[in-house]
C-alpha cells in the first residue's frame, strides 16, 4: 500500500467522532500532510501538532495558530467515541496496550490514552475515565533507510541501533528498512523477521500487514520483544531480526541468544543525543551483548528520517557526519554527504 | 388447524433460536477467553459455523459489519429484526443488553456478561419449552378440532 501523507493523515482521523472527522477531513491537502499530530481533551479545543507547532480550530473548521474564544472544543461524548473507536469497540481486545498507555491503530498510527490509572500493589491494571487521546500520524516515507541502506549495509549485514528523540523517525526508517533488506535492494534478498510488539512497525490489523515491510519479510504481531525474537530464531531463520524500542531484560537475553546464531539485529533507543545514549545503562547492556556495530543517531523530530550521524562501536569511529558548518550539508571523511530533506523543506 | 400448526410452529422455532443464541453466547466465551479478539471479528468467525446458519440476526449483523458498520450500530440493526427468528420483544431486550456490554470492559468483565446473558437465555428458554410443553400441543389439538367442527359444518 503506496500512501501519500496526506492519506495517511486521513486514514488516522478515521477513529475521530465524526463531528471531528469531518472538521479535520475538511484541511487542504498541504495542511495535512504536515501534521504530526491530533491532539484531543475533554471540554478543550482540539489541537493540531503542525511541525511542532499547535494548530486550533474554530467551529466552521478555519485554522489558526492562536487559541481563541471560538476555537473548537472536544466534547466528553465525542472523546468517548473516539476512544470507542481506537479500540474497535472492544476494551478486552486492547487492555495490555491501554495499560501501557497507546494503541496502535490500523495505518500504524499511535494513539496515547490518558485517564486515571487503576491500581493495585502499586502497578497499573486498568485506566478509567479515560479525558485525553493523542493521535500521532506514522509517515511512511519510502527513502527514509535509502541513506543507511547505501552507507550502511553496501557490503552486507550490519547490526545496528538506531537512536533519536521522539518524532525523529526511528519507527519509520526501521520499516523502510526491512523492506529494502527482503525485497533485495542491497544485493540480496535478505529473511528480514520484525518483531512488531506495538504493531507500528507493520501496522498489522487483524491479521492483515497494512504497511509494506517487502516480499522476504515475517511479521510477528504484537509478540513481547523477548519471546518473538525467540520464536523467530527458532522457526524462522532470519538473517536479521527488526524490533522497535529494546532494552527490557529478557529482550537482552533474547539479542544474546540471536547474536550466539549469527544473526543480525536492527532495533532502536531513545536518546537525543551520543551523549544521553552513551550515559544510559541500556545502552552498555546491549553493546555489551555484540549484536550492534554501529549507533545511527538521528536528528530531531522537526526532519525526521535525517541521519545525524553514525557511530562504529567496534573501533574508531567510522564517519564524524555532524553538520558543524550549518550549510546542510554532512561533511565526513569520505564523500560530502547531503542531508535528507524533510518533505516540507521541498515546499509541500 | 393451520392457526394451531402456526401458533405451536412459533414456539418450536422461538425455542430453537433461543437454543442457538445460548450456543453463540458460549462461542463468545470461548473466542474472549482465547483470542481476545474484537467483537466485530467473533461475530465474522460465528456466521460460517454451520449450527448458526438459522440465525438470521447473527447473519444480519455479519453483512452490516461486511459493510462497513461499527459492531454497535451492527449488532442494534440485526437485533431489531430478530422477530424474523420467533423471537420476541423481551428476549430482543435481552440480546441488545448484550450486544451494549460487548468490548466496553476488559476480559473477566466480558466473561462476567456472558456469564449474567447466558443464565438469563437460559431461563427464558426453559419457560418456553414449558410453554410449548403446556400449550404448544393444545394449540395443536384445538386447530385439529376446530378445522374437523368446520368441515362437518359444511357437510
Amino acid at each position: 500500500m503506496d500512501l501519500q501523507q496526506s492519506e495517511r493523515f486521513d486514514l488516522a482521523a478515521e477513529v475521530l467522532s465524526a463531528p471531528l472527522r469531518r472538521m479535520v477531513l475538511g484541511l487542504p491537502k498541504g495542511k495535512k500532510e504536515r501534521i504530526q499530530e491530533i491532539r484531543l481533551r475533554e471540554n478543550r479545543p482540539l489541537i493540531l501538532i503542525e511541525q511542532g507547532v499547535p494548530l486550533f480550530l474554530d467551529e466552521r473548521g478555519g485554522a489558526t495558530y492562536i487559541c481563541r474564544g471560538n476555537s473548537r472544543c472536544v466534547s466528553p461524548a465525542e472523546l468517548t467515541d473516539t476512544f470507542n473507536k481506537i479500540c474497535g469497540y472492544s476494551v478486552h481486545s486492547h487492555m495490555d496496550s491501554i495499560i501501557n498507555g497507546y494503541i496502535t491503530i490500523p495505518g500504524g498510527h499511535r494513539a496515547g490514552i490518558c485517564g486515571t490509572a487503576v491500581t493495585q500493589g502499586g502497578k497499573i491494571v486498568n485506566v478509567r475515565d479515560v479525558h485525553a487521546v493523542n493521535i500521532r500520524v506514522a509517515g511512511e516515507y519510502r527513502n527514509a533507510a535509502e541513506d543507511l541502506v547505501n552507507r550502511v549495509f553496501r557490503t552486507g549485514l550490519t547490526g545496528i541501533l538506531v537512536a533519536g528523540p521522539p518524532s525523529s523517525g526511528k519507527t519509520t526508517i526501521l520499516r523502510d528498512l526491512a523492506r529494502r533488506l527482503s525485497s533485495g535492494e542491497a544485493g540480496r534478498y535478505y529473511k528480514i523477521a520484525v518483531v512488531d510488539e506495538r504493531d507500528e512497525i507493520a501496522g498489522t490489523r487483524s491479521g492483515t500487514v497494512l504497511n509494506d515491510v517487502g516480499v522476504n519479510c515475517d511479521v510477528f504481531s504484537a509478540y513481547p520483544k523477548g519471546e518473538g525474537i525467540m520464536t523467530a530464531l527458532r522457526a524462522f531463520s532470519p538473517d536479521m531480526i527488526i524490533c522497535d524500542e529494546i532494552g527490557g531484560e529478557a529482550d537482552i537475553r533474547a539479542v544474546e541468544c540471536g547474536v550466539n546464531s549469527g544473526v543480525r539485529f536492527a532495533a532502536s533507543v531513545h536518546a537525543s543525543s551520543r551523549e544521553e545514549l552513551f550515559a544510559r545503562s541500556q545502552f552498555s547492556r546491549l553493546a555489551a551483548t555484540g549484536a550492534f556495530e554501529k549507533v545511527v543517531l538521528l536528528a530531531d523530530g522537526n526532519h525526521p528520517c535525517t541521519i545525524r550521524e553514525v557511530i562504529d562501536l567496534k573501533g574508531d569511529r567510522l564517519e564524524d557526519t555532524r553538520d558543524d558548518s550549518g550549510d546542510g550539508v554532512l561533511h565526513g571523511g569520505g564523500p560530502v554527504l547531503q542531508r535528507i530533506p524533510y518533505p516540507a523543506d521541498q515546499g509541500a | 388447524m393451520a392457526a394451531g400448526r402456526f401458533y405451536s410452529g412459533s414456539l418450536i422455532r422461538r425455542i430453537r433460536a433461543l437454543e442457538r443464541t445460548l450456543l453463540l453466547i458460549g462461542q463468545f466465551e470461548m473466542h474472549l477467553e482465547f483470542s481476545r479478539a474484537p467483537a466485530a471479528e467473533i461475530v465474522m468467525a460465528l456466521r460460517e459455523h454451520p449450527e448458526f446458519s438459522g440465525l438470521k440476526y447473527l447473519r444480519t449483523c455479519a453483512e452490516e459489519i461486511a459493510a462497513g458498520v461499527d459492531f454497535p450500530g451492527a449488532w442494534r440493526t440485526a437485533v431489531s429484526g430478530c422477530a424474523a427468528d420467533a423471537l420476541n420483544a423481551g428476549d430482543a431486550e435481552l440480546l441488545l443488553s448484550f450486544g451494549n456490554g460487548l468490548g466496553q470492559t476488559d476480559l473477566p468483565g466480558q466473561e462476567k456478561l456472558c456469564a449474567v446473558h447466558r443464565r438469563m437465555i437460559e431461563e427464558r428458554l426453559e419457560s418456553a419449552r414449558q410453554q410449548y410443553a403446556s400449550k404448544g400441543k393444545l394449540g395443536t389439538a384445538l386447530g385439529t378440532a376446530a378445522g374437523a367442527v368446520a368441515v362437518l359444518f359444511f357437510l
